[in-house]
């Protein structure tokens, strides 16, 4: 492992970084990969290490002031409570149990679907739509679920789109449901010997409650997802600074100091 | 009615202008818009990069530019900016603000002559 000639600065300033976890480490890998690049652009100038190093420190670390306006940017912001819960769920067991029940929570609302029959009517109100963002919230889990335990830089990134879909999931249920009931309002007239009428009436009931079941249950393994790929976040982002403000160590993708190319590249 | 100046927000607009200018030939990562922007100005416009953090984020928050980790082949992920619609649309109103601001104050200038007067009269 390389030396990390900054980690004494960047652990300086951590401290002043009172903001959520993952907005703190974004910073300072941030600044770390800045003072990396303005430090190689110095060298290159044919400035001496111990010079090169102390204006790269100087320039991008700022002053607290600076730090002060930067906290004040990120600081109005939901994502101090939702982390400080995520973060919470570090204890084993309960990460356990809440991973345990998210898949049987999707597989239930799939059987809800199929057993109710919903999937072969589609006149049932707003079944499809349901459906669509159930199935959108399973996908989107199953790719966050891979990115995060892959430890790509993008991962994490679909999360506020996981919990949109999990919001409208159980939004989209409920208005389906309000509109069957609507719908059903005209009740077979009182007495009427017609028991098909019944029966496709108590039917058509049935498969609105199951819109609202699996909206429901899609919501909330949706939700429940978002927590725990949040937390898998805060603590990939947790150990990248850990091992970033380390004394003397570096995290392994650092291999060299190359000024960056003025092209974008991409890991494909 | 007329536009009026508003003095109170000069050097943000100074700042945004800078940046977003900078940002619309190319996604740049952080230091290299100070870099960019001490360049074009030969070196008139000098920003220390820690300045430009709380900027660069407020204006991402903003929707304004948007900030996307790029992994190099080799070395250390970077966070590479990028103009979007929203900000070139609020780069060309904010520049169009400039050049309004710079004609009008253009008639409050003394002419050549008087900048003339002012150095032989400082000699």
């Amino acid at each position: 492992m390389a030396m990390n000639r900054f980690a004494p600065a960047l652990r300086r300033i951590a401290g002043d970084l009172d903001l959520p976890p993952s907005v703190r480490s974004a910073i300072l890998l941030e600044m770390a990969a800045d003072l990396e690049a303005l430090y190689e652009h110095h060298r290159c100038q044919g400035v001496g290490e111990a010079e090169a190093q102390r204006r790269a420190e100087e320039s991008v670390l700022g002053s607290s002031e600076v730090l002060g306006r930067l906290v004040q940017v990120h600081e109005a912001s939901w994502r101090g409570w939702s982390e400080a819960v995520a973060s919470r769920l570090t204890g084993g067991g309960g990460l356990l149990l809440l991973a345990l029940g998210v898949v049987p929570m999707f597989l239930l609302a799939a059987a809800v679907a199929v057993a109710a029959g919903v999937l072969g009517h589609p006149g049932t109100a707003l079944v499809w739509p349901t459906t669509v963002a159930g199935v959108a919230v399973a996908g989107v889990v199953a790719l966050e679920a891979g990115r995060l335990l892959g430890g790509g830089r993008g991962a994490g990134r679909g999360l506020p789109i996981l919990l949109l879909l999990s919001a409208v999931a159980p939004a989209l249920g409920m208005l389906g449901f309000l509109l069957e009931l609507h719908a059903l309002a005209t009740l077979p007239e009182a007495g009427s010997a017609d028991a098909q009428a019944w029966v496709a009436w108590a039917e058509q009931a049935g498969r609105g409650g199951a819109v609202l079941l699996v909206g429901l249950l899609v919501g909330t393994a949706g939700a429940l997802s978002w927590f725990l790929l949040l937390n898998r976040r805060l603590v990939n982002g947790a150990r990248e600074v850990d091992a970033l403000l380390e004394s003397g160590t570096v995290p392994p993708n650092e291999t060299d100091g190359n000024v960056i190319p003025l092209v974008r590249r991409r890991r494909a | 009615m007329s536009e009026t100046h508003d003095s109170q927000t000069l050097g943000r607009r100074v700042n945004e202008l800078l940046l977003l200018s900078a940002l619309e030939r190319e996604p740049m990562h952080g230091y290299q818009v100070a870099l960019e922007i001490e360049r074009r100005s030969a070196g008139y416009f000098r920003f220390n990069h820690g300045t430009l953090y709380p900027i660069l984020h407020r204006l991402e928050q903003e929707g304004m530019i948007v900030g996307d980790w790029v992994e190099p082949d080799s070395g250390r992920s970077r966070k590479c900016y990028a103009l979007t619609e929203a900000g070139r649309t609020y780069l060309a109103e904010i520049a169009g603000q400039w050049r309004r601001l710079a004609r009008h104050l253009e008639t409050f200038m003394p002419g050549e002559d008087g900048d003339e007067q002012v150095r032989t009269g400082a000699a």
